[in-house]
């Protein structure tokens, strides 16, 4: 009898033990424990009894723990060994689902790839969050100009002014000739910094010490690699480079090279006292040629340090503009309209999110990023849903087996683990053909993109969980449904060959269908308008003949001797004419600022400009509107000016022959008009351009050639150009090579687009195809009693693909706003552009229709002309 | 067909001698006296669980009113198989010590 006297065991142990459902229902432990706690209580009294029992229960707790495990263990063997079954009997089945989801996967992960790299620029320097770069914002009456470079003094200024500032350094790049042994290179990628870039920027030096490799004048550090080309396997340390066949330069220090994710990649890098423009320059405001970067203390704001700029251009800019105008930089910029101060950016946001005026390398685009992930996870998605498709499409097959094992007592949630088993063991699998598709396509991606992306698993750790992240997700995104589906199935209707196939679920599919070709289309619709765009750009009338134009570069090193070298090949009969400039169309253009005749002192315009002699016009086939061109007859020239179309509209002029200009005082008359022509990339608008007469500054000269006798100019060229120069090798290019690597990075975003758009169409395809596999399975017997009554091939094949046709269609009354939406926007960005045309969506749509037509088509052939004999007794 | 493992022997034999007796508390008790090892309960009801899904014993509950603790007892007994691996177990220790004395070693 159970009497009040009987001592209880503690409560709580008591608890923990009833919680363990097993022990409560299909054991008697607790009444076991009670019972040997009973006795020893008698035996060694209370307190070791409660010790005891506490002993016994938390050892329950763990045992309950690991016996569980070991089953479930034991099921989940179970169920691998179910899923291989399962993938080997259905092996074209398998094949199609694997196939397409390693696509999917593939493409995902080249975009992750992509993605990963362009986020990681500039992020491995150790102050990477402290350092900003001081850039230029102006408004010249209404236009606004955003510029990486400033002027030299700039970074002293701000070490001055700001002691919150640690480490300012400047950075300009100039390409060289580089002198050694007998070679003669030139060097793109030379660049000029202050001793303290090092201290801004990570930048290790495998050899030398990068305290003092950069104080003294005439030294430099070049990179691992270039010191590999130069010197091979000996120690370039100490060695002497010339440099434009003048200096000679000392090698201190060997720095490892820059990584890719850089947003600036030097091979040289010499000290600033070397360079003869920063010592002319060194308290020149107005001269803004090199970077300034610097580093701000931990806790110090760059908002706050912004806000004390405009105190530090009073101090230094101010009293120039009181000498020039006689007014403050208020009063100054109040009454001309003109703006201008200097802002910070982030090192961080260079590469993405800045895209100023004369950045030092192309930079990316946040957009970009982000729509290039859209497709990323776009095509993991319709890969996802032609498993889902497929999956639940064929449930047949797997209705018997959700029907026995639910007889044999497996309930729903174990049976949804073991189709996410299998999903998950589909995804393994699809993972590793993925990595093989990665693996082969990784070097045309880089090649496109010009990044040197790798699938190094063992450099980044963090990879391997992205592609855990991926099977995971895939997996269970794509077991999920079919999961739940084939888990609900009711084993007494299953076991007796009848299947619920309810509007319900092909509904859901068709809606998948419709979902899938939606983003297919909306995919091509881009890709085709991003083709036809850069189409339009390299093809658009530039305004000069770009064509036979070639281009010798370093014409400085003729010297004066440029009139003469352009007389001795013109009389080639080869060569038609040649004009030497300080820049040429494709290239950058220097640009200040001008006041004009008619207007106040104080207004200011902004115009590109170019030193010419007088052949520029007939050179590159200009058109004159106005007026007339440079010419040798009129001594005045000297002080002529030649303007184009959009300078004339931004400059008001009604009548603007022989009016005046200039950018101090009005020293220069324009006289003449040109035809606007493109001398940037298309993306931009014509800005205006002024053409200056001059006998010096020049660093192209532009030869107009035959252009069916190449193999014999250029040698002619290079000969004659040998005779005149010794110092410099003869470099020069095609004009429309140059103009078309403006496009470069067009050039990029269409090709990926391309292998974007043929992978979202194969896969789609790939689904239709199981699909439709699975519908003409269904119809066997539908198609078998149709032939028997007198269905032509035709009729049937026009039925199994109504269906398809439907949805399929359907699916661009999604996709075309979508892609317009788009599109628009992209589109927005160029100057010059195309218009969204109708075609392209049809030609889209037709095209894909009829590729889904063709996929399905081999299946319903295929049924169709089967013998019906054999469909309708196939019980 | 597999050999039972020694523990499972033990339990078996423990069931064996204490035929209607064998609930929780004995068999234990009867392990610690044949072993000398006190197991506790939780490893206990794994072995039993184990056994039971191999098939090698059965367990039915039992209501017991007049027991101080509780009202519910689980009592195991062997299965046809459960004898008959126990058997086969024996025979096969026997074979396996054969000719060996004990001051062998």
């Amino acid at each position: 009898m159970k009497t009040s006297k009987d001592p209880s065991p503690p409560r709580l142990a008591v608890w923990l033990v009833k919680r363990l459902e097993r022990y409560q229902t299909n054991h008697a432990m607790v009444n076991d424990m009670q019972e040997v706690f009973t006795q020893l209580c008698l035996d060694k009294g209370f307190f070791r009894a409660c010790l005891w029992y506490w002993g016994q229960s938390l050892d329950a707790v763990i045992k309950n723990a690991l016996f569980n495990l070991r089953w479930r263990f034991i099921m989940l063997k179970n169920y691998l060994i179910t899923s291989w079954r399962h993938i080997k009997n259905q092996k074209g089945y398998t094949f199609i689902n694997i196939s397409g989801l390693a696509l999917g996967m593939a493409c995902f992960l080249m975009i992750f790839l992509w993605v990963r790299h362009e986020l990681s620029y500039d992020r491995y320097h150790e102050k990477a969050d402290q350092i900003y770069r001081a850039c230029i914002y102006s408004n010249f009456s209404g236009n606004e100009f955003y510029a990486a470079k400033t002027p030299a003094p700039l970074s002293s200024a701000l070490l001055e002014e700001f002691p919150e500032v640690a480490y300012a350094a400047r950075l300009v790049k100039e390409p060289r000739d580089v002198h050694f042994k007998e070679d003669n290179t030139v060097e793109k990628r030379f660049f000029y910094a202050d001793p303290s870039l090092f201290d801004v920027f990570t930048i290790p030096l495998l050899q030398g010490d990068s305290r003092s490799a950069l104080n003294q004048p005439n030294s430099v550090v070049i990179t691992e690699s270039t010191a590999r080309k130069y010197f091979k396997n000996k120690d370039p340390l100490g060695k002497i480079l010339k440099i434009d066949g003048e200096k000679s330069y000392q090698i201190t220090g060997v720095a490892e090279d820059v990584p890719s994710s850089s947003h600036f990649h030097f091979d040289f890098l010499a000290s600033i006292s070397s360079l003869q423009r920063v010592q002319n320059n060194r308290d020149n405001w107005d001269e803004s040629f090199l970077y300034t970067y610097f580093v701000l203390d931990d806790n110090a704001s760059p908002k706050q340090l912004e806000a004390k700029f405009p105190q530090m251009v009073e101090k230094y800019i101010g009293p120039g503009i009181e000498a020039a105008f006689g007014m403050s930089i208020k009063e100054w910029s109040e009454k001309s309209g003109n703006s201008f101060r200097y802002y910070v950016q982030r090192l961080k946001d260079i590469h993405l999110r800045s895209n100023l005026m004369s950045e030092i390398e192309v930079n990316g685009d946040i957009r970009y990023v982000y729509i290039f992930l859209m497709v990323g996870f776009m095509t993991l998605l319709i890969a996802c849903i032609n498993f889902i498709n497929l999956s639940t499409a064929r449930s047949m097959s797997r209705a018997k087996d959700v029907g026995i094992r639910k007889v044999l007592g497996a309930d729903k949630p174990k049976l949804i683990i073991q189709f996410l088993t299998n999903s998950v063991v589909m995804s393994v699998m699809a993972l590793g053909f993925a990595l093989i598709l990665v693996g082969v396509f990784l070097p045309f991606l880089n090649g496109i993109s010009g990044k040197d992306l790798t699938l190094n698993l063992f450099k980044n750790p963090d990879l391997i969980g992205a592609l855990f992240g991926v099977v995971a997700v895939v997996g269970i995104l794509a077991g999920s449904y079919p999961a739940f589906y084939l888990a609900s199935f009711q084993p007494a209707g299953v076991l007796r060959g009848k299947i619920r196939q309810g509007a319900k679920s092909s509904k859901a599919r068709k809606g998948l269908v419709l979902f899938q070709f939606s983003i297919t289309i909306t995919i091509l619709v881009c890709s085709v308008m991003i083709h036809k765009q850069l189409f339009f750009m390299e093809n658009k009338k530039l305004g000069f003949r770009e064509d036979q134009i070639l281009v010798i570069s370093h014409a400085h090193a003729l010297g004066n001797q440029i009139e003469s070298f352009k007389r001795e090949i013109e009389r080639n009969p080869l060569i038609l004419r040649s004009s030497a400039s300080s820049s040429i169309p494709g290239e950058e253009f220097d640009s200040h600022s001008i006041s004009h005749e008619g207007a106040s002192r104080e207004k200011r315009n902004v115009v590109n400009y170019l030193m010419t002699d007088d052949d520029f016009l007939e050179t590159y086939g200009l058109e004159l509107k106005e007026g007339r061109g440079f010419s040798e007859d009129y001594s005045t020239d000297e002080w002529a000016v030649l303007v184009n179309e959009s300078a004339v509209k931004s400059l008001e002029f009604d009548q603007p022959v022989g009016k005046k200009m200039g950018t101090r005082t009005l020293n220069r008359t324009i006289i003449g008009v040109v035809e606007d022509f493109h001398f940037s990339s298309v993306r931009e608008r014509i800005e205006p351009l002024a053409l200056y007469r001059t006998d010096q500054g020049w660093n192209y000269i532009s030869v107009r050639i035959q252009p069916e006798n190449l193999t014999k100019s250029i040698p002619f060229l290079k000969k004659q150009w040998e005779t005149f120069v010794r110092t410099k090798p003869f470099d020069f290019y095609f004009l429309d090579e140059k103009m078309n690597q403006l496009y470069s990075f067009e050039h990029r975003i269409g090709r990926l687009s391309s292998i974007f758009s043929f992978l979202a169409v194969a896969i789609a395809c790939l689904g239709l195809f199981g699909l439709a596999s699975f519908t003409a399975e269904r119809c066997t017997k539908e198609i078998g009693i149709r032939k028997v009554f007198g269905a032509s091939v035709l009729n049937i094949m026009v039925m199994q693909s109504k269906e398809f046709t439907k949805w399929v269609l359907a699916a661009n009354v999604v996709a075309w706003p979508a892609a317009f939406f788009l599109m628009k926007n992209w589109l927005r960005n160029y100057a010059y552009r195309v218009d969204l045309s109708v075609w392209v969506f049809v030609l889209s749509a037709v095209g894909t229709y009829l590729l889904a037509l063709l996929t399905v088509s081999y299946q319903s052939v295929k049924s169709a002309t089967a013998n019906p004999i054999h469909s309708i007794r196939n019980e | 067909m597999k050999f039972l493992s020694v523990n499972e022997q033990i339990f078996l034999i423990a069931i064996w001698w204490l035929k209607d007796e064998a609930y929780g508390v004995k068999i234990r008790e009867k392990i610690k006296q044949i072993t000398g090892r006190a197991y506790t309960f939780g490893t206990l009801y794994n072995t039993l669980d184990n056994l039971a899904k191999k098939g090698y014993v059965n367990s039915r509950s039992v209501q017991i009113l007049n027991q101080a603790g509780g009202n519910k007892r689980v009592y195991y007994t062997l299965t046809k198989s459960g004898l008959e691996s126990l058997r086969k177990a024996r025979k096969l220790q026997k074979a396996l010590w054969k000719d060996i004395e004990e001051f062998a070693f």
